[in-house]
């Protein structure tokens, strides 16, 4: 029989973690643990932690507490449109029910859904540790920092993943944010590919456009070097950049054939997404 | 040891923590209602519902119901929604090997106490996460369809 912890707030849990270290596990929804069997000697069960379901929003940040589930955060006005819409597109109700944003950031899958537009949002990943004294500390880590491969990623053995937090800038006042999600099926589909795209033309110029490929490698793509070269083009003139664009993507992207689809039709369908994406723009 | 409301009665389970709900409902409760499918969360034959919401018991562990209500198909059989639901199924022919058909009860009950008046793209979105190999789902949609026009004020 496994240790089972039940903390009632993020510094218990904090201080069971910083005794028992790597010979636990963290559990939230179990929505992926369950599936693929994990345990430990000492199992965390974190969802009985009120303090980590909140919503809440600073000046710059909106803050998404770990306990919140999909079903939770689609109610919630609080939260981006984009975002909303992409977890409305998860697996199926009863799934919503227990799975969270952050579980599906700590699991890391390359098909996890909410990650491109995470990273086209720049969401920081906030991590929750007690050092030696008992002292709280947090680390702010970028996705795509936090995120370091295929389920794997930067956190440290006496840490807890407290929230997500998504820079307001990334949201609002944009003009168009858009997200296609291609699976097998509408409902319970792990995703072939998933694009987000985020754009904000202002005085008839492209002041700032986030691009994000999921599915389509060990971690989300995405290519701040050519977005930096977009920015600032004039919507009149994007229909002629528009060539030299894709064809920088095809460049980078090197998606993988597996059982749920193929290398060739991956990058065709991104590349469609991303043209799409630019012709709306200039619309 | 973990203590839940099942069915309306405070019970503990001796079980490890880690154990998945469907197997304490199943193996140590003798309920079985909740059937196992797929075992992976994929098709809704073990739904259940926690405090009052749509689980798939296969997939959680029993340390994420302590202290929560658990409602089983058993614990519904005896109300009025139950009987309606029921009813409806058998008239809208919506039954054939009946081994989806606990889960899809569930499914309905808990998309009807949120929209009791679904439209029919809500009844398959509340039913998305439940697989039927035998109907084809259109009679199980009707069935559901006829249940919210007959119960109203029921949910
Ligand atoms: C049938 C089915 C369909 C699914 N469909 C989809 C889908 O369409 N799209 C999709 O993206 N995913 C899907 N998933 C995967 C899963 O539901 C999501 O990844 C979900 O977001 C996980 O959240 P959770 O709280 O249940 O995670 P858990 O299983 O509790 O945890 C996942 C991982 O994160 C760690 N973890 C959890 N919380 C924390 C924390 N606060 N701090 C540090 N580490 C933590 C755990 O240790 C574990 O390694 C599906 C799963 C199933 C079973
Ligand atoms: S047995 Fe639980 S969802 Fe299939
Ligand atoms: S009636 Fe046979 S699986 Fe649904």
């Amino acid at each position: 029989m496994v240790k089972a912890h039940y903390p009632e707030s993020l510094n218990e849990a904090l201080t069971i973690k910083a005794e028992k270290k790597d010979q636990s596990l963290l559990v939230m929804g179990g929505s992926d643990v369950m599936v693929v069997h994990k345990t430990a000697p000492d199992v965390i069960y974190l969802n009985s932690i009120a303090g980590l379901k909140y919503v809440e929003q600073t000046e710059e940040y909106l803050r998404i507490g770990a306990g919140c589930t999909y079903a939770e955060l689609i109610d919630d006005e609080l939260v981006p449109g984009i975002l909303r819409d992409t977890m409305r597109e998860i697996a199926s109700p009863a799934i919503r029910n227990v799975g969270t944003v952050v579980g599906n950031i700590c699991n890391a899958s390359p098909a996890g859904d909410t990650l491109p537009v995470l990273y086209a949002m720049d969401a920081v990943v906030v991590a929750a540790g007690m050092d030696d004294n008992g002292k709280k500390i947090e680390r702010r880590i970028p996705i795509d920092k936090f995120i370091l491969g295929v389920r794997k990623i930067d956190l440290r053995e006496n840490e807890i993943v407290s929230a997500v937090e998504i820079p307001r800038s990334s949201y609002e006042g944009m003009t168009k944010l858009s997200h296609t999600k291609v699976g097998a099926r509408k409902a319970e589909a792990i995703a072939k590919l998933s694009f987000a795209g985020i754009c904000k033309v202002e005085n008839g110029k492209i002041a700032d456009i986030r691009i994000a490929f999921g599915s389509v490698g060990i971690t989300v793509l995405r290519q701040r070097d050519i977005e930096e070269m977009i920015a600032g083009t004039p919507v009149s003139e994007l229909e002629g950049k528009k060539a030299d664009i894709l064809a920088r993507y095809a460049e980078v992207l090197h998606p993988i054939s597996d059982q749920r689809s193929t290398e060739g039709y991956r990058k065709k369908v991104c590349l469609n997404l991303l043209e799409d994406f630019l012709n709306n723009i200039c619309e | 040891m973990v203590e839940f409301t099942l069915n309306g009665r405070k019970i503990r389970s001796q079980m490890s923590p880690d154990t998945r709900l469907l197997d304490v409902l199943r193996g140590e409760f003798g309920l079985t209602g909740p059937k196992e499918g797929c075992g992976e969360g994929e098709c809704g034959a073990c739904s259940v519902l926690v405090d009052g919401k749509l689980f798939n018991s296969c997939i959680t562990p029993l340390a994420n119901v302590r202290g929560k209500t658990v409602v089983t198909l058993e614990g519904f059989r005896d109300s009025e929604e139950y009987k309606l639901l029921e009813k409806c199924f058998a008239d809208a022919g919506a039954v054939q090997c009946g081994f989806c058909i606990p889960g899809m009860i569930m499914a309905s009950e808990a998309l009807l106490l949120r929209v009791p008046h679904p439209t029919e793209e809500e009844i398959r979105e509340g039913l998305s996460g439940n697989l039927c190999r035998c109907t084809g789902y259109n009679m199980i949609i009707n069935a559901v369809q006829m249940a919210a026009e007959k119960g109203d004020g029921l949910w």
